[in-house]
């Protein structure tokens, strides 16, 4: 109701080109970075088709991920942890589970039958 | 990225003068056919040189305030971008005249002080009780209406109870106005509204004294002094200032937070009856903690850790969050998709819980 407002009051008529704030999605800038891994968790979470309250992007920055996400679960007082099971590598699963303060679900993709 | 220049267009909306430059963004008046609309849009500042934490914070900022119950105390959000394409917030226009331009003039009548102080303290109740701190307080982001009340502008830092929080674990350094800020969020915690009171009984100090109470840290070991010297009583740099007044703003300095007042709705009480106020040793007091008093703290602030944040006011239990971290590395289709079926059954079996998506990068 209160968006179809403002968009009443959206201009019809011509003057200069639209200003585009677009194109700052640059991998060379810091905030187009930022912007270009919220991109990447909205395309995961797209086909959930939930409302869009009950979804909230993180972008961490730090060079121990399982120590990130462990930090992020203890100030956020979050319930459940998924995470996806390692093909090979440094197991964060693993690292995650062991420090965790809640439960953690490890997922693992199955071939189809 | 220059900043958008009055005149110009986004996504139908069209600019008009630019009110502020902030670090983070920008505000412009918006133009309709006839004139100023009684609207802003707030454009964050992005591109070459520009911080994560400005894509951080509008985000923050779309989040508290698309959650907050229409009111006079802050801004409506009216419409926004997608930060994806193109972010703006586009909120209405604020009228009213700013704390800065009063705190220019200070020090400031006590009646005044009580008057403005009264009028932020509501309108900080206000947000609390929808499970909001604002966490930036400062003169430019409080504005008074014509009616008189109090408008608290600038979300872009504040706390929503009901959200995982944004910009907890992605900034290390504290942020925020350092003049105003609490002990608390100097050492991270963004959870509690006595950060709020903690910046109100600064912005009164000034009003009344013309000083600031910590004055201005320019790094984080004098940032980190408030921990341990406590500020000078306003009445020995200001002899008007009356011990009711001054009881009040060092209730709400108090460096432990379970020390200052419950609620900001206590301290509008306080401010608009001067006579109930109930004189403590700080009504009284008369210089600042003597050396040894403050040895002993600057001790013991090495280890300093604030009780924990009060429970959230609204009496239902918060919802679950779920925390699905994703790898940034090569997409995995067939790992993503068993992840998503994972969120589909926990969602089925509790229809409140909240998925938090993560992913964790290297920083540069």
């Amino acid at each position: 109701m209160r968006l179809r407002w403002a968009l009443s009051h959206r201009l019809r008529h011509g003057g200069p080109p639209a200003v585009t704030l677009t194109g700052e999605g640059d991998a060379a800038t810091a905030t187009g970075r930022h912007i270009r891994h919220l991109v990447e968790l909205r395309r995961w979470a797209r086909p959930l088709e939930l409302a869009e309250e009950r979804l909230t992007y993180h972008v961490l920055e730090s060079e121990k991920p399982a120590a990130a996400l462990i930090d992020y679960a203890s100030v956020n007082e979050v319930d459940q942890i998924l995470v996806g099971a390692a093909r090979g590598g440094r197991d964060l699963a693993a690292q995650v589970a062991a420090g965790a303060p809640c439960s953690v679900t490890v997922v693992r993709a199955r071939p189809q039958d | 990225m220059r900043a958008p220049e009055p005149g110009a267009e986004i996504d139908g909306f069209r600019l008009g003068e630019r009110l502020h430059t902030g670090t983070m963004a920008w505000i412009y008046r918006l133009l309709g056919p006839g004139g100023p609309l009684p609207l802003v849009m707030k454009i964050p500042r992005l591109g070459p040189g520009e911080p994560a934490i400005n894509v951080i914070s509008f985000e923050q900022c779309r989040m508290v305030l698309g959650a907050l119950a229409q009111g006079p105390h802050y801004p409506t959000l009216v419409a926004y971008g997608d930060v994806e394409t193109t972010p703006y917030l586009v909120m209405e226009y604020v009228e009213g005249r700013p704390l800065s331009e009063w705190m220019r003039e200070a020090p400031c009548a006590a009646d005044a002080v009580a008057a403005l102080g009264a009028k932020l303290a509501l309108a900080l109740h206000e947000i609390h009780r929808q499970d909001v701190i604002h966490l930036d307080l400062k003169s430019a982001n409080v504005l008074y209406r014509p009616g008189g009340e109090a408008t608290l502008v600038d979300f872009g830092l504040a706390h929503h109870g009901h959200f995982p929080d944004l910009l907890a674990e992605e900034v290390r350094t504290p942020v925020g106005n350092w003049e105003y800020m609490s002990p608390e969020q100097i050492v991270g915690v963004r959870c509690d509204p006595r950060s709020d009171l903690f910046a109100l009984g600064a912005l009164l100090y000034e009003l009344a004294t013309g000083r600031l109470p910590f004055g201005q840290p320019r790094s984080l070991a004098q940032l980190r002094r408030r921990l341990y010297l406590d500020p000078a009583p306003p009445r020995a740099l200001r002899a008007a200032v009356p011990d009711w007044l001054q009881e009040v703003i060092l209730h709400c300095l108090e460096v432990d937070n379970r020390s200052r007042y419950a609620s900001a709705a206590e301290v509008a009480f306080d401010l608009a009856n001067p006579a109930q106020v109930p004189r403590t040793e700080r009504a009284s007091r008369s210089a600042r903690a003597g050396w040894l008093q403050t040895f002993g703290r600057r001790m013991s602030a090495g280890s300093f850790e604030p009780a924990p944040c009060p429970p959230l006011s609204s009496q239902a239990a918060p919802a679950p969050i779920v925390l699905v971290a994703l790898a940034s590395g090569p997409d995995d289709e067939t790992l993503y998709e068993a992840l998503r079926s994972a969120v589909r059954r926990l969602c089925a079996s509790d229809g409140r819980c909240r998925i938090a998506c993560a992913t964790v990068v290297p920083r540069r």
